[in-house]
């Protein structure tokens, strides 16, 4: 599948591709195409990590052409047709958009708000139009520990000067790696923040709205120690026989618990998304995303495999609000979702959103956690198990 | 319970545990607000809050809105009305049109006033999609959180004045800190501080100075590489060091960085903190380089002899002290030499003192090579030297005398045009057990050295107790207390003996020599050759010239000439130290003066020994005297160093050949050609001459024939009593006496 129109407008995609093979040969070859002869074009990779070791090739190839490359590694990349393992995503930009990429000392010395601060301040006369508020798309290390704290913190300083969406990056298997580059570096533990022109950016979930709640009585960071004063799997395994009737020990707690994730309590009716991915032996249970002290939980139902409401109401929104039906939707699926609906209902929800849209051309990734606002300008939320879209423009013709 | 409660209360109770932990203002508001945004959905949210209950408000905190961010910080009194009442949803906003006029894109706004402090108010571009009862759900909320703001605000006033107070003392420790600063940049002393480490602390620009460190470098190095003190690792202040009582040291020597030596005088002390516990050191050191070398300058200086370079009598008496000592106790023998130089004071007349300086400086430096690690040398005054040999035998310091002689005598000093040989007499004495003190010891050598150089100089002689001719001095010694006792008792008396034309010697006379007997206490006369040698080696003839002078211009004042005599002429003998002396023309000036004699009477006699040791001195004398009238001879010509070019340099009237020739004239050829030599020099210089010692009629036949032009002795007259003497009150009828002591000479000395 490709998607392939000359224009020189700037921040706008000039092609879009997901090549079946990582082979750097090949995505030379695109790259030189599209990219080869235009100053301040660009280039954003995403790679399955099944595929992570050709990077320092993909790099050799991006800098040996003179165009600047950015990316991140996640569990698989996808397009309107399916989930794939294998291969690469590549969208390539008029304007190379402005980004940053801190390393986890940058993250861990606040250096994000103003990072951001100076990426505003240099587009703010070029790429990015003063009326229209950009778009802050972030890719996170998907083992910070702290991604929600670090989005109130850019809220309480950066407001509704950017509108913010992203996705996690890492491994499936939540194993530390190194899985955001650009052309020389491949950090670990850090953030890419990219600048993009003001574009639409949806996130859904579609979980249900629970009715029992419980209290994270102590937490730090992605781990939830204790829920009601005890520890937090004996709660969470009360609450699950209670709701659903189901038995969760330590021995399946890995199959089951994507089923059954957290769902944090908020006063407008939104929920977000908590998956436990991890069993600590002290009764702790490891969350993607963090998870605030006092925080009320519920335990969320997950939605039926067969369910169509998050993409309708993903699709509703998108077709509301976009308006650039033949350009690539930038989609990222939750990792977690697709464990808990299975692979074949997950590439169907995606290849039923494309469908939604009049068969739009979907490009992406599994993504280990989503943030985007309840609603456009809002406040931003970390949330796992969603599909964040997000919006790109076409070269005018 | 209903899900909704539930809800509610989550949301409660994290709100209230927000409250509950916050205890500074900024972050309460701003966590306030937030987790209002994160719950509600409100993408915007601001507080306008007062400091204290009745104060205007001011918007403290704006989230989620660039338009409102600006405003932040600025009173809005219009809110007032808005802080009252309950909370409530606000879907006209054209009432708050004062505060959002950039910001009007916000349709719906949730406001939440407080009890005393203001209030918060969420805004959203829609209507609010919570089924939860917002408006009544946080009103505990908004109470508890009036108490926290009232709890923050009284904090952070509270906060506010200890800060104030501790900037109040931080500032007076700053102006404390400082002064001491600038008292320690400004003193003329180096100082360093230290940490407890040893570490550069401080460094005042006087110390960057002596050390050539400068503050930058030297902080955090270590002391001693700063304050590198030759043979000494790091200063350290002893550990129950007393500030006030800091440990001196005045011989410390300092590198500097690069690499000179300063002389430093130091002191250092700790620093002690609380439990006086040492929390690093001071050290204060002054650069003492000039003094010390002022004092060691000074030591040289009073030790040294400053144009030699070799010791001077001061320390060389010390030396001798010393030797006398270890004599005495250990009983060692050492050696005195004493050396005074023959016909230095030629040199130094003739060509000056800077001739004469020289020369005793390149002699200085042969005696030093010579006499290296022998013994102590040094210089006692003007041409003198004197060696103490310790410890040696005296036919030791014999031959060493002996060796500088001959070094002395074989020493030539060219000097602009010409070259000087010179000489030494050398007075050796052995000191041991018997010796008594130091001034017998130099007594003896001076005693000595003059015997050498009246033995004819540029030899040595060894002091004996039983030598007759140490006796001889140890008499003029004994004489010279006679003398004086004389001086003091008026026992002296002048005579006179005439001089006459030798071509006639018959006819009346009118020019006679002055001179001087002096009378013991039994009223003998005692003989010249005893008195004058004595006095001039003891110094007493300036004196004794002066009475001559006195004496005689006051008989000249008080004699009453017959009538129809001639006017009678007297020449008056000097001595070398008078000639030397520069006020005798001044007194001279004043006796003319005082007794009205007239200057053409008075003649003056100088030996050519005298007149050469001082020369200059003596030609500027002779100049202002016969510029008065007065007349010049020059006594015993042909005796000493008889040097024709003398009589050139100096302007004298008459030649008085030395007796020693004129006695022999008729016998002896040499002697009669070198009284006509004299005589023909002399006259064709245009001077007259004056025989001596004329005793018989064939030396008077001679002279006439050669042409002298005076003669004076026994032929011609006796030595008498003038008629204007004063009579001394022992009378003096020695006659006999009188005659012997003037037998050989007719000079007073």
């Amino acid at each position: 599948m490709e998607q392939s129109i000359a224009d020189t407008e700037a921040a706008t995609v000039l092609a879009a591709v997901r090549l079946v093979d990582a082979d750097p040969q090949a995505f030379r070859r695109w790259l030189n195409q599209h990219c080869g002869a235009l100053p301040g074009s660009g280039v954003w990779v995403l790679l399955p990590e099944r595929a992570a070791d050709v990077l320092p090739d993909l790099q050799r190839q991006a800098n040996e052409l003179g165009v600047p490359l950015a990316g991140a590694v996640f569990p698989a990349v996808l397009d309107e047709h399916g989930i794939y393992p294998q291969g690469l995503a590549a969208i390539a930009w008029r304007r190379m958009p402005a980004y940053v990429l801190l390393d986890s000392d940058g993250v861990a010395n606040d250096r994000l708000v103003s990072s951001v601060e100076e990426l505003l301040d240099r587009t703010a006369s070029t790429s990015v139009d003063d009326h229209e508020v950009a778009t802050l798309f972030m890719l996170f290390d998907a083992m910070l520990p702290s991604i929600g704290s670090l989005l109130d913190t850019l809220y309480l300083e950066l407001g509704d000067r950017v509108r913010y969406a992203g996705v996690n990056a890492g491994s499936e298997t939540f194993t530390p790696i190194p899985c955001l580059f650009d052309n020389t570096r491949c950090v670990q533990g850090g953030v890419l923040a990219a600048l993009l022109p003001a574009v639409g950016a949806e996130l859904e979930h579609g979980y249900r709205e629970p009715d029992h709640l419980v209290a994270a009585t102590a937490t730090s960071g992605n781990r939830i120690r204790e829920i009601d004063w005890r520890p937090a799997f004996d709660v969470y395994r009360e609450r699950i026989r209670a709701q659903f009737h189901i038995d969760v020990d330590a021995d399946n707690f890995y199959r089951m618990a994507v089923h059954f994730p957290f769902g944090i309590q908020r006063a407008d009716g939104e929920v977000l998304v908590r998956i436990p991915v991890a069993l600590e032996d002290d009764g702790s249970l490891f969350c993607v995303g963090e998870v605030p002290e006092h925080a009320i939980l519920t335990l969320l139902e997950a939605p039926a495999e067969d369910s169509t409401a998050a993409a309708g109401a993903l699709a509703e929104r998108l077709g509301g609000g976009m308006a650039h039906a033949a350009a690539t939707l930038l989609t990222f699926y939750c990792a977690g979702r697709r464990l808990h609906l299975g692979a074949g209902a997950a590439a169907r929800e995606v290849r039923g959103l494309s469908e939604r849209l009049g068969a739009r051309p979907l490009l992406g990734a599994l993504s280990l956690g989503e943030i985007g606002s309840s609603h456009r300008g809002g406040y931003p939320l970390y949330h796992n198990a969603a599909i964040v879209a997000l919006e790109t423009q076409t070269p005018r013709r | 319970m209903s899900g909704q409660t539930e809800r509610t209360l989550a949301i409660l109770y994290e709100m209230a545990l927000t409250i509950g932990s916050a205890d500074e203002l900024d972050p309460l508001v701003a966590r306030i607000l937030q987790r209002l945004l994160y719950h509600s959905g409100f993408p915007a949210g601001l507080a306008l809050l007062r400091e204290k209950p009745g104060a205007a408000l001011k918007l403290k905190r704006v989230i989620g809105s660039r338009h409102l961010q600006p405003l932040q910080g600025r009173e809005f009194p219009q809110a007032d009305e808005l802080a009252a009442g309950e909370p409530r949803l606000l879907e006209d906003l054209d009432a708050l049109q004062w505060l959002l006029p950039g910001a009007s894109d916000f349709t719906h706004a949730l406001l939440l006033p407080l009890p005393r402090y203001g209030l918060l108010l969420l805004l959203d571009r829609a209507p609010p999609r919570s089924t939860l009862p917002l408006t009544g759900m946080f009103r505990p909320i908004l109470a508890n959180l009036d108490r926290a703001l009232e709890n923050c605000l009284l904090r952070a006033a509270s906060t506010r004045a200890l800060v104030d107070e501790k900037e109040a003392a931080a500032c007076a420790l700053d102006r404390e800190k400082e002064r001491a600063m600038v008292t320690l940049r400004s003193i003329a002393d180096g100082v360093i501080t230290t940490d407890s480490d040893g570490r550069v602390d401080f460094i005042n620009p006087v110390a960057e100075a002596i050390t050539g460190w400068t503050a930058a470098d030297a902080k955090g190095r270590k002391l001693e590489d700063i304050y590198a003190v030759q043979g000494r690792g790091r200063p350290t202040p002893a550990a129950d060091a007393d500030p006030r009582h800091a440990s001196q040291n005045g011989r410390t020597v300092l590198l500097t960085r690069d690499g000179a030596r300063r002389a430093v005088q130091e002191s250092m002390a700790p620093i002690r903190g609380r439990g006086d516990k040492q929390n690093g050191a001071v050290l204060v050191f002054q650069d003492v380089t000039p003094q010390r070398e002022m004092e060691r300058r000074l030591r040289w200086q009073a030790n040294h002899d400053a144009l030699t370079g070799l010791f001077n009598r001061a320390n060389f008496e010390d030396h001798l002290q010393a030797a006398i000592d270890a004599a005495h106790r250990l009983q060692h023998m050492h050696v005195l030499l004493y050396l005074d130089l023959d016909q230095f004071k030629v040199i130094n007349d003739t060509c000056g003192h800077a001739a004469g300086d020289e020369l005793l400086r390149r002699l200085g430096r042969q005696l030093g090579q010579l006499t290296r690690s022998k013994g102590i040398l040094a210089r006692l005054g003007g041409d003198e030297f004197g060696l103490l040999l310790e410890r040696r035998e005296l036919d030791e310091g014999v031959a060493l005398a002996e060796r500088i002689a001959e070094l002395i005598t074989r020493f030539r000093m060219p000097w602009e045009d010409q070259v000087f040989a010179i000489g030494v007499s050398i007075g050796v004495v052995g000191i041991d057990a018997t010796c008594s003190n130091q001034s017998e010891i130099l007594s003896a050598a001076d005693m000595a050295c003059y015997a050498a150089k009246e033995l004819g100089g540029k030899r040595v002689h060894v002091y004996r107790p039983d030598d007759a001719e140490m006796a001889h001095r140890r008499g003029q010694m004994g004489q010279i207390a006679r003398i004086q006792a004389a001086m003091e008792e008026g026992r002296f008396v002048l005579y006179r003996q005439a001089i006459a034309p030798a071509c006639c010697p018959a006819q009346p006379v009118d020019h006679y020599e002055v001179l001087l007997r002096m009378v013991d206490k039994a009223g003998a006369i005692i003989a010249p050759g005893a008195v004058i040698p004595a006095a001039e080696r003891y110094g007493l003839m300036p004196q004794l010239d002066r009475w001559v002078i006195r004496s005689v211009f006051r008989g000249l004042a008080q004699y009453k000439v017959p009538a129809g005599a001639r006017e009678e002429r007297y020449s008056i003998n000097l001595s070398g130290t008078s000639l030397g002396d520069e006020r005798l023309a001044d007194f001279l000036r004043e006796q003319f003066a005082e007794f009205q004699i007239a200057p053409r009477r008075i003649g003056f006699e100088i030996t050519e020994t005298a007149a050469i040791a001082h020369l200059e001195r003596t030609r500027a004398f002779i100049r202002s005297m016969r510029e008065l009238g007065c007349t010049f001879s020059l006594d015993d010509f042909g005796s000493g160093l008889s040097s024709f070019g003398y009589l050139r340099d100096l302007d004298v009237d008459m030649i008085k050949i030395d007796g020693a020739f004129v006695r022999d004239i008729a016998k002896d050829p040499i002697a009669r050609e070198m009284v006509a030599s004299i005589h023909k020099m002399a006259k064709l210089m245009g001077k007259h001459t004056i025989a001596e010692f004329v005793e018989d009629d064939a030396i008077l036949g001679n002279l006439r024939q050669i042409g002298v032009d005076y003669a004076q002795g026994y032929l011609i007259d006796r030595p008498h009593l003038p008629p204007w003497q004063r009579i001394p009150a022992t009378p003096l009828s020695h006659q006999r006496a009188v005659d012997a002591g003037t037998t050989s000479s007719a000079r007073p000395g």
